[in-house]
């Protein structure tokens, strides 16, 4: 096996089906993708795409691995960013007692740059942080809550 | 989400030295991370239980090889708990700016 350049986990207190049924659904996809559109074709060889608020592909790929509701992996291309070389992104659903471990392993195409690291580390923690929050409140992040001084 | 093993957690040096060599080069073996430091392989290896309790540092099993990774999703949620959604973009900008700053600082 290859080695992840990446591995974010957080556990979820739903079902697997629940989570993938979010995971793949594109309407509510801008709820946990920063507004973006997250499509998920149906099958493997079918085209997987992240598109902007405004319509413009950001993500071009295919789904490589379509094995509901356990096992997601997906080709990566930056459309804009011909340079960077093509990544995958694998999504492992796990049940754990009673809860669902969501892992997001990421196999960079090469060497990327330490901005892209960055940005994916940021990104994908908060994409899985609002899934968490999506699935377990049903609200797409939670209002502020400042606490009364003591 | 019970957050007290996060804090705990991130309250000790030596187990925020090892997220430090993580966040600089992931994936790597208990022997990597005991490569140059001055604790024992056994205090490393305790402090990667807590760390894995913690869900700070995810597993990957390469064949016997246990490959660990810096498991940045708890940190996002605790920021997700105190800031809000229009304030991350401003809280950025500002850890942006003071780290601009502060290498400036160092170049002078």
């Amino acid at each position: 096996m290859r080695k992840p350049d990446a591995v974010f986990v957080t556990f979820i207190a739903a079902t697997p089906q629940a989570v993938w049924d979010l995971l793949t659904d594109k309407a509510r996809s801008p709820q946990f993708f920063f507004g973006y559109v997250m499509s998920v074709g149906g099958a493997a060889g079918e085209p997987f795409t992240v598109t902007r608020a405004d319509g413009t592909p950001d993500v071009a790929g295919k789904v490589l691995v379509h094995e509901p509701p356990h096992r997601l992996r997906v080709s990566w291309d930056m459309v804009a960013m011909p340079d960077v070389p093509t990544a995958e992104l694998e999504f492992l659903l796990e049940p754990v007692d009673d809860v669902v471990r969501l892992t997001i392993r990421q196999f960079d195409g090469g060497p990327i740059s330490d901005s892209f690291v960055e940005a994916g580390r940021e990104g994908w923690s908060l994409i899985q942080a609002s899934l968490k929050t999506l699935l377990e409140t049903g609200r797409p992040l939670p209002p502020i809550k400042p606490r009364p001084p003591q | 989400m019970d957050m007290d093993p996060v804090f705990r957690a991130l309250a000790d040096p030596s187990r925020r030295a090892l997220l430090d060599r993580l966040h600089t080069e992931n994936g790597q073996t208990l022997g990597e991370l005991c490569e140059g430091l001055t604790m024992s392989r056994q205090a490393v290896s305790k402090h990667l239980v807590l760390l894995e309790e913690a869900n700070l540092v995810a597993v990957v099993w390469r064949g016997r090889e246990k490959l660990h990774y810096l498991n940045p999703v708890p940190i996002a949620e605790i920021a997700d708990r105190w800031i809000g959604k229009f304030e991350r973009a401003r809280v950025k900008a500002l850890v942006d700016l003071k780290r601009e700053l502060e290498s400036d600082d160092e170049k002078a």
